[in-house]
């Protein structure tokens, strides 16, 4: 999963990088998943499935703030922490853990203000992997067509969803959940009654304000199951549902000012494929476009100039490619896919790729963890082919392992951008970019 | 945390593996424990096995045991899980001579999603007695998934 965040650009040239981190900080566990930021939040967050804490870090000097508790989850955390300030300027992080509950969490102190176990009674291996999406009333009132649920009553009252990775071997009970953010108090539950046949859900849902609706991707082992549904903001009612493959990352809503907009959607075969948000249907013939072998794929997506409108990034983990695609319209072309053996000296891209893009300088790149401890830069992204990119390393991890998502950090300003990124052996650095 | 490099790792473990087993069954060690295995399975209450695949297994379960069982624990043990690039995955802490469990998820996980797959090993050691007292590889693959 990545994220990246958007600021009013400021004028000024980008300074040099140095070659080495701004800060590297030990975090006592396994840290793939993006860290949680916020853009007007002076701390970043992180959690592990490793040591079951949610820490907050000093994002200037990566240091543990003194006043900041680190809360201990009954069970390790695989998705990355949801920072977000509510409609009623409260801070708080909201975390899926693997003890099958979601918890808020002060950002000031750490303290656990509410937790909700979305475990069944009959099986106590319920988990959740996917991270919360947080449904803001105060965003939702901007939209026409978005209406808040009636259970999320009072003019602040902002809404958590997340999705479940059941256990005890069930392949079609998992739930879409929303809870009132204030309280934890549930307001609507997807496939309660379990009517439909829904997989665990990995990642979390793509947000859809303009049409009041989710998007959420399923693992879908049952080769006949739907894996990707839309869903009501308002009271989770199913609007469509199809059976696209099986989908481990989440679906990328388009912003491009000159295509239509669409849905991408990626999935463990190894396909990526657009549908139109309001049906469900395929925008392009032929419907999708491989990237290699069958495995894992993530998107990176930027769609806000002209240049990147109509381009997807995709990483395969196993085979260890980064491909870039174009969105022709109606169709789309894979226009180049960089190889662990021809481009990488034997590593494996790994880990979602994250996007860069400056306003002011017009300066992009795109950023992958790998598995030899390093990050990969790769400039330009928007390029034709495979030759017109330039590739940069830098040593992320000292011990040569597993690199995860890196985070664009846009916040502090455009004229000092950041790369935040953990290891799997234990560590989170913050890095000048570009290089 | 202390990592060693893969290929060592692995060598230490087949050792330790090797000598445990020439403890014998009802050997106490010096803390009067029993001895001590680990097995893994596939969850939740699969057979014991040392493949599991990437994209189709939900949990792998990890269970120590102690032959003959204890009842006046000394000690904590200490079960860690290395994922292939020798880094310590997941971690359980226990009373010395216990049975204890740790599940590893792993389809719709950070495993899956980064495609972690390959040797992983889990090892058990009683906090601040030395090297490992049990340990077992297992392997996750990353099977091809059928094209749709």
């Amino acid at each position: 999963m990545t994220a990246f965040l958007l600021v009013a650009p400021l004028p000024g040239a980008l300074a040099q990088c140095p070659t080495t981190a701004t800060w590297r900080t030990e975090m006592g566990g396994s840290n793939l998943s993006p860290v949680g930021v916020h853009p007007l939040q002076p701390r970043s967050f992180v959690s592990s499935p490793t040591t079951r804490r949610v820490e907050a870090l000093d994002d200037e000097t990566g240091t543990f703030p003194a006043a900041y508790a680190a809360p201990t989850l009954g069970a390790g955390v695989e998705s990355t922490p949801m920072v977000v300030r509510l409609s009623n300027g409260a801070w708080r992080v909201f975390v899926a853990a693997g003890d099958g509950r979601v918890h808020a969490i002060d950002t000031d102190n750490g303290t656990v203000l509410w937790s909700r176990d979305l475990r069944r009674p009959t099986c106590s291996t319920d988990t959740l992997t996917a991270p919360p999406a947080i449904v803001l009333r105060s965003v939702c009132a901007s939209y026409p067509a978005c209406a808040m649920p009636a259970g999320a009553s009072g003019p602040d009252t902002d809404i958590v969803l997340v999705g479940t990775r059941f256990g005890c071997n069930t392949t079609s009970d998992n739930r879409v959940v929303a809870l009132r953010a204030d309280t934890g108090v549930p307001v609507w539950a997807f496939n309660a009654t379990r009517t439909d046949k829904v997989d665990y859900i990995s990642e979390g849902a793509a947000l859809d304000y303009s049409r009041n609706r989710i998007y959420v991707g399923t693992g879908r082992r049952v080769s006949n199951d739907n894996s990707l549904f839309a869903l009501a903001i308002t009271t989770g009612a199913k609007l469509w549902a199809r059976n696209v493959g099986r989908i481990e990352t989440t679906p990328k809503l388009s912003y491009s000012a000159t295509l239509t907009s669409r849905l991408y959607v990626a999935t463990l075969q190894g396909t990526v494929r657009a549908v139109r948000p309001d049906t469900g249907q395929d925008v392009w013939s032929p419907a999708t476009v491989s990237v290699g072998a069958p495995v894992s794929v993530n998107l990176g997506y930027r769609g806000q100039s002209t240049a990147m409108g109509d381009r997807l990034f995709a990483v395969a983990p196993v085979s260890g490619t980064v491909s870039a695609i174009r969105d022709n319209g109606s169709s789309a072309t894979v226009l180049w896919t960089l190889t662990p053996s021809a481009h990488f000296g034997g590593a494996l891209a790994k880990s979602a790729p994250a996007v860069y893009e400056s306003s002011t300088t017009g300066v992009r790149a795109l950023y992958v963890g790998m598995s030899d401890g390093t990050v990969r830069q790769i400039r330009p992204p928007e390029a034709l082919t495979a030759s017109g990119v330039t590739l940069t390393s830098r040593l992320v991890d000292v011990g040569r392992g597993i690199v995860g998502d890196a985070l664009v950090d846009l916040s502090s300003a455009f004229d000092n951008p950041r790369l935040m990124v953990g290891d799997n052996a234990g560590y989170v650095s913050r890095w000048c970019i570009p290089w | 945390m202390v990592r060693i490099v893969g290929p060592m790792r692995l060598a230490a473990v087949a050792l330790c593996v090797g000598a445990c087993q020439q403890r014998g069954a009802l050997s106490l060690d010096s803390a009067g424990r029993g001895l001590a295995a680990v097995r893994v399975s596939e969850g939740p209450a699969g057979a014991e096995s040392t493949r599991f695949s990437l994209y189709e297994v939900n949990d792998v379960l990890v269970d120590v045991s102690w032959a003959p069982p204890i009842e006046d624990a000394a000690g904590t043990q200490i079960l860690e899980i290395y994922s292939p690039d020798g880094a310590v995955y997941r971690e359980e802490r226990g009373p010395a001579g216990w049975p204890m469990r740790c599940t590893l998820p792993v389809a719709g996980t950070n495993i899956s999603r980064h495609g972690i797959a390959g040797r992983w090993w889990a090892e058990l050691r009683v906090e601040g007695e030395g090297p490992p007292v049990a340990a077992v590889e297992f392997e996750i693959a990353a099977d091809t998934l059928v094209d749709e």
